[in-house]
């Protein structure tokens, strides 16, 4: 049963990318770098729900001093960074094809680059300790932090500065400047990737379950 | 100043891409669709080898 929702699952995938392809319209101006955002925008959301995430499990470790709530904290920051890089890489390919350079400074591009070094501390801070509950509470505290930085990062200072960078979906507005079918495939390809980092946290727990229950022996 | 500079780039990139033949467009369309679409089968594969592998490292 699981084995075929996998299935399902890469079928979705497979089908999302086919959606983009033949049956989304370009959009005006963008020719096929409209492409792109079908990965891009599904990838820099899911970033900003795993760093929700991490904070969320950072704030239950702290309440309960519970390791595995640790762990769920690691892997969804983990999972943020691999998020944010994809969402970073995907920009600057749209950046060169529609702006002539891969990197702009733009305030989009550096807040995000920001997020990426908040979080790479993160990973860098965990590595630094051996002590399983020193390690917890540091970065724990740290994730409740760093996630302070997200929504100014990704909704306020793009907002403040002037920004080459569309706002197709979240606007000040709060219009949505999409056409349809291609907001029903970024929202189809939303679901499936956030369907493949759920898969991700799922493997990536049980192996930290398999690491701690290994310590415990 | 920004926003006309934006407007020229994008204008440059885009005729040069609209000059592409329709047939030349089409056939990039679908070699870039069947390598992503084998990108994610690869991931895929790979995701279920790990699958596999936590739940024995789970059991063991």
């Amino acid at each position: 049963m699981r084995t075929l929702l996998k299935v399902g699952l890469l079928v979705w995938l497979l089908a999302c990318i086919a959606a983009g392809t033949l049956y989304a319209p370009l959009a005006r101006r963008l020719f096929e770098m409209t492409r792109i955002i079908y990965f891009h925008l599904p990838v820099a959301w899911i970033t900003v729900i795993a760093f929700a995430l991490s904070a969320w499990w950072s704030a239950v470790y702290l309440r309960r001093r519970d390791l595995v709530a640790d762990a769920k904290a690691a892997i969804w920051a983990e999972l943020g960074l691999v998020a944010c890089v994809l969402a970073t890489v995907t920009g600057a390919v749209f950046a060169k094809g529609m702006w002539g350079s891969y990197w702009n400074w733009d305030p989009r591009e550096t807040s995000i680059f920001l997020l990426l070094l908040v979080y790479a501390a993160y990973v860098t801070l965990r590595t630094a300790i051996d002590d399983d509950e020193r390690r917890a509470s540091l970065s724990a505290a740290y994730s409740l932090i760093a996630v302070v930085t997200v929504p100014f990062l990704i909704f306020v200072v793009p907002r403040i500065y002037f920004s080459l960078h569309p706002d197709p979906l979240i606007n000040s507005q709060g219009k949505r400047f999409m056409e349809a079918r291609m907001f029903e495939v970024v929202m189809a390809s939303f679901a499936g990737y956030l369907a493949v980092f759920w898969w991700m946290y799922r493997i990536h727990l049980r192996m930290a379950l398999a690491r701690l229950s290994a310590r415990e022996d | 100043m920004k926003d006309s500079v934006a407007v020229t780039l994008a204008d440059t990139i885009n005729v040069s891409m609209a000059q592409r033949s329709l047939d030349q467009r089409i056939q990039a369309d679908y070699v870039v669709m069947a390598a992503s679409m084998l990108v994610w089968v690869g991931i895929f594969f790979y995701l279920m080898r790990l699958d596999r592998k936590s739940k024995e490292l789970r059991k063991s």
